[in-house]
C-alpha cells in the first residue's frame, strides 16, 4: 500500500481556473461599475483587471497543479505546493489528531477534495486533490491514527 | 463532599459589586434632593443585593471533592458536575492574593491539556485543603533553584520595553535637571542631563513622561509577580512559585512539557541573561502570564538550573546555519527603518526630534537583527529539534522533543530559490499557537533535516 503517492490533476486545473474566472469577471465587473459610477478613467483599471484575470487564469493553475504533489509513507504526511512561494510540509501520522476532507459544489461536480490535516498545534490544508486519491490518502490516514482502545477517560460535563 | 471557600461568593459576585457605585455616581452627577437620591438608589441596591443574593445561594449549593482528582458541583439554574482525574490534570495553580491570605483561602485552577483560553477547573479551597492535597512526595529526589533579584528586575525591565523606557526617561531627566539646575549646578549631574536630553520639544514631553509613568507601571506589575521566584523538581512533578503580593504556586506535570524556550532581549544580552519559558498545557495560559521557569540568568547559572529542573529533558545543537549571503535578508527591514528617519529629518524644526527617536528604533531593531543572524540556526538529533531565531524584539531559542514536532513546513520564494536557500517552520503545541521559524537556511541540508525529524519522530513512536 505505501507509499502512498497523491498529485492533482486536470480537474483541480479546472477547478482553480473557474475560480479564478469568477473572481477575475467579479472584480472587473465591480470596477465598470465603478468607472460608470464616478469617472470613465476607472475603465482602464477595470480593463487590466480583465486582462489579469485572463493571464491568470490561463497561467496559474497548469503550474500549481504540477506543484502540488506529495505521499504517505505509513509515518508521514509529505507534500510540496505554491508555484511562486514553494512549501514544503512534513507531518508525522503520529500527530495528527483529525483528517478532514471537504468539498465545495464545485469541486463536488468536478470530482476534487481539499484534505485538512489538523495537529495539536494548527492545521495544514491541502486543497484540490482528485476525489478517489482524497479517499485514499483520508482512509490511510485514519488507518494509521485510529486509537487502538476506546476513547479516553475524561471530564464528564453536564448535570 | 466539601462546600468551597466562603471567598466563592466574593469572586462569583465581584462583578454585581460595582453596581452599589451607581447610586454614589448619580449623586455626584445629579445633584438633586436627598430623598429623589434614597429612592433611585434603592432599585440600584435592590438589584446588586439580588445578585449578591444569587451568588451566596450558588455557594450554599456547590459542592467539591478531591478523591483522585477533583469533583465539582455547582449552579442553580443550570447545575453542572465536573469530573477531572488527576491524571489527566497537565498543570495546577494555587493563587493566593493578599485577601485570601486575610481569609485563609485559595484559588485554585487545574488545567488538562486542551487547548482552552481559560482554566478547566477553577475553586476556591481552605488554605488546608490546599496544602494536603497539593504537597505530596515526600521520599522523592527533590531540587531547587531560587532566582536572584538583581536578575529578575533587569528580566522586568527589559519585558517592560527597557528601550523605550529610557528614550522617554530622557525629556524627564531634562526637565529635572532644569529644575535642580537652578539650586545646585553639579557637573556630574549636568553631564548626565547632556548625555540624556536630545533637545524633546515641550509637548512631546508630556506625552514620553505619560509614556514613563506606563513603562513604570508595567515594570513594576511584572518585578511584583516574578519576586520572590523559585522552582523545585519533585520526582515527576515541577513546582514553580512566584510573586511578592499575589503569591502563585504551579505545578507542572513534567511529562507534559512540549517545549523548552529561551528568549533574550537585546538588554539583556548586555547582562548576559536568558529567560526560560516552558511550554505546557495550561501554564501561562491567562492573559498577560509568562510560562516561566528561569526568570533570569547568565549561561552558567541557566546551565545550572536546567540541570537541576528538567535534567532529562532533550537539547540538541542548532549545526545548520543561515547562509554567509544571506545577512542582507535578514538586516534589511531595519535598514528600511532606519533610513526612513532621514525623511523627517529633512523636513528640520520639531520633526528633528522625532527622526532622532525614529533613528535610535530602528538602530536598535537592526542590532536585534543582526545579532539574530549570527545567532540564528536549525539542528535535529539526540531526540530533540532546536531552533534559534530574531522575532520581534528579542532572539529567541526553543527545543522541542521530537515526538511533539507536529508540522515542518519548508518554504522557498523566488528569490530564496535562486540563492538555495530556504525558511523552516516549526510547528508545535503551545497555548499561544506561536510559530517558530528560521530564515534563509541552505536548502538542501534543511530538507535532509526534515527527514531526519520524521525518522526520528517514527522510531521514538515505535
Amino acid at each position: 500500500m505505501y507509499p502512498l503517492a497523491f498529485a492533482a490533476d486536470k480537474r483541480s486545473e479546472r477547478v482553480l481556473a473557474l475560480w479564478i474566472s469568477a473572481a477575475g469577471i467579479l472584480l472587473t465587473g465591480l470596477s465598470g461599475c465603478l468607472a460608470g459610477l464616478l469617472t470613465p478613467w476607472l475603465l482602464i483599471l477595470a480593463a487590466l483587471t480583465g486582462a489579469a484575470t485572463v493571464a491568470a487564469a490561463l497561467w496559474y493553475p497548469p503550474r500549481y497543479a504540477a506543484c502540488l504533489q506529495g505521499s504517505f509513507d505509513g509515518t508521514a504526511v509529505r507534500a510540496v505546493k505554491g508555484v511562486l512561494f514553494k512549501r514544503e510540509l512534513y507531518v508525522p501520522a503520529s500527530a495528527l489528531r483529525t483528517v478532514e476532507s471537504g468539498s465545495t459544489p464545485l469541486q463536488r461536480r468536478l470530482r476534487c477534495r481539499t484534505m485538512v490535516l489538523r495537529f495539536a498545534g494548527g492545521a495544514v490544508l491541502i486543497p484540490l486533490l482528485p476525489e478517489d486519491e482524497a479517499e485514499r490518502l483520508s482512509q490511510a490516514l485514519e488507518a494509521v491514527c485510529a486509537p487502538e482502545g476506546g476513547p479516553p477517560d475524561g471530564r464528564t460535563d453536564g448535570s | 463532599m466539601f462546600r468551597p471557600h466562603p471567598l466563592y461568593c466574593y469572586y462569583d459576585s465581584k462583578k454585581w459589586i460595582l453596581l452599589l457605585l451607581l447610586p454614589v455616581l448619580r449623586a455626584v452627577f445629579s445633584p438633586r434632593d436627598i430623598v429623589f437620591i434614597l429612592l433611585a438608589s434603592l432599585r440600584d441596591v435592590v438589584l446588586a443585593a439580588l445578585l449578591i443574593g444569587y451568588s451566596v445561594m450558588k455557594w450554599k449549593e456547590a459542592r467539591y471533592s478531591l478523591h483522585g482528582g477533583l469533583t465539582l458541583r455547582q449552579g442553580l439554574v443550570y447545575r453542572r458536575t465536573l469530573r477531572i482525574s488527576a491524571e489527566d490534570a497537565a498543570s495546577v495553580e494555587t493563587e493566593r492574593t493578599p485577601l485570601m491570605w486575610l481569609a485563609r483561602g485559595r484559588r485554585v485552577r487545574i488545567n488538562t491539556a486542551g487547548l482552552r483560553r481559560r482554566a478547566d477547573a477553577t475553586i476556591y479551597l481552605p488554605a488546608s485543603a490546599t496544602r494536603g492535597t497539593l504537597q505530596k512526595g515526600a521520599g522523592r529526589p527533590w531540587r531547587r533553584y531560587a532566582a536572584r533579584a538583581f536578575p529578575v528586575a533587569v528580566m522586568s525591565a527589559s519585558s517592560s520595553n527597557a528601550a523605550l523606557g529610557l528614550l522617554t526617561l530622557a525629556p524627564a531627566v531634562r526637565q529635572a535637571g532644569q529644575i535642580l539646575g537652578r539650586e545646585m549646578t553639579g557637573e556630574v549631574y549636568n553631564l548626565m542631563d547632556r548625555l540624556l536630553s536630545i533637545s524633546l520639544p515641550p509637548l512631546f514631553n508630556t506625552l514620553t513622561n505619560v509614556l514613563i509613568l506606563g513603562w513604570a507601571y508595567a515594570f513594576m506589575h511584572m518585578f511584583i509577580r516574578t519576586a520572590g521566584f523559585y522552582a523545585e523538581r519533585d520526582g515527576e512533578q515541577l513546582h514553580v512559585t512566584s510573586g511578592l503580593l499575589t503569591r502563585r504556586d504551579v505545578y507542572i506535570d513534567c511529562s507534559r512539557i512540549t517545549a523548552l524556550e529561551l528568549r533574550q532581549t537585546l538588554f539583556m544580552r548586555l547582562f548576559s541573561l536568558h529567560t526560560v519559558t516552558i511550554t505546557a498545557a495550561g501554564y501561562g495560559r491567562e492573559k498577560g502570564a509568562r510560562p516561566l521557569i528561569i526568570p533570569a540568568a547568565r549561561p552558567k547559572e541557566l546551565c545550572a538550573a536546567l540541570d537541576v529542573l528538567l535534567p532529562e529533558y532533550p537539547i540538541c545543537a542548532g549545526s545548520l546555519r543561515p547562509a554567509k549571503s544571506a545577512l542582507w535578508r535578514y538586516v534589511w527591514p531595519p535598514l528600511l527603518l532606519t533610513a526612513g528617519s532621514f525623511l523627517p529629518l529633512l523636513l528640520g524644526g520639531v520633526w528633528g526630534t522625532l527622526a532622532a527617536v525614529w533613528f535610535l528604533a530602528g538602530t536598535w531593531w537592526l542590532f536585534i537583527r543582526l545579532t539574530g543572524y549570527f545567532r540564528a540556526g536549525f539542528g535535529v538529533g539526540r531526540g530533540a529539534v532546536t531552533m534559534r531565531y530574531p522575532r520581534g524584539l528579542a532572539l529567541y531559542e526553543i527545543h522541542v522533543p521530537c515526538e511533539v514536532a507536529d508540522c515542518l513546513i519548508i518554504t522557498r520564494n523566488p528569490w530564496e530559490r535562486r540563492n538555495g536557500t530556504c525558511t523552516v517552520e516549526l510547528r508545535c503545541f503551545g497555548e499561544k499557537r506561536r510559530r517558530h521559524r528560521v530564515r534563509a537556511l541552505p536548502y538542501e541540508p534543511a530538507a535532509r533535516l526534515a527527514g531526519c525529524l520524521i525518522a526520528m519522530d517514527a522510531a521514538a513512536k515505535q
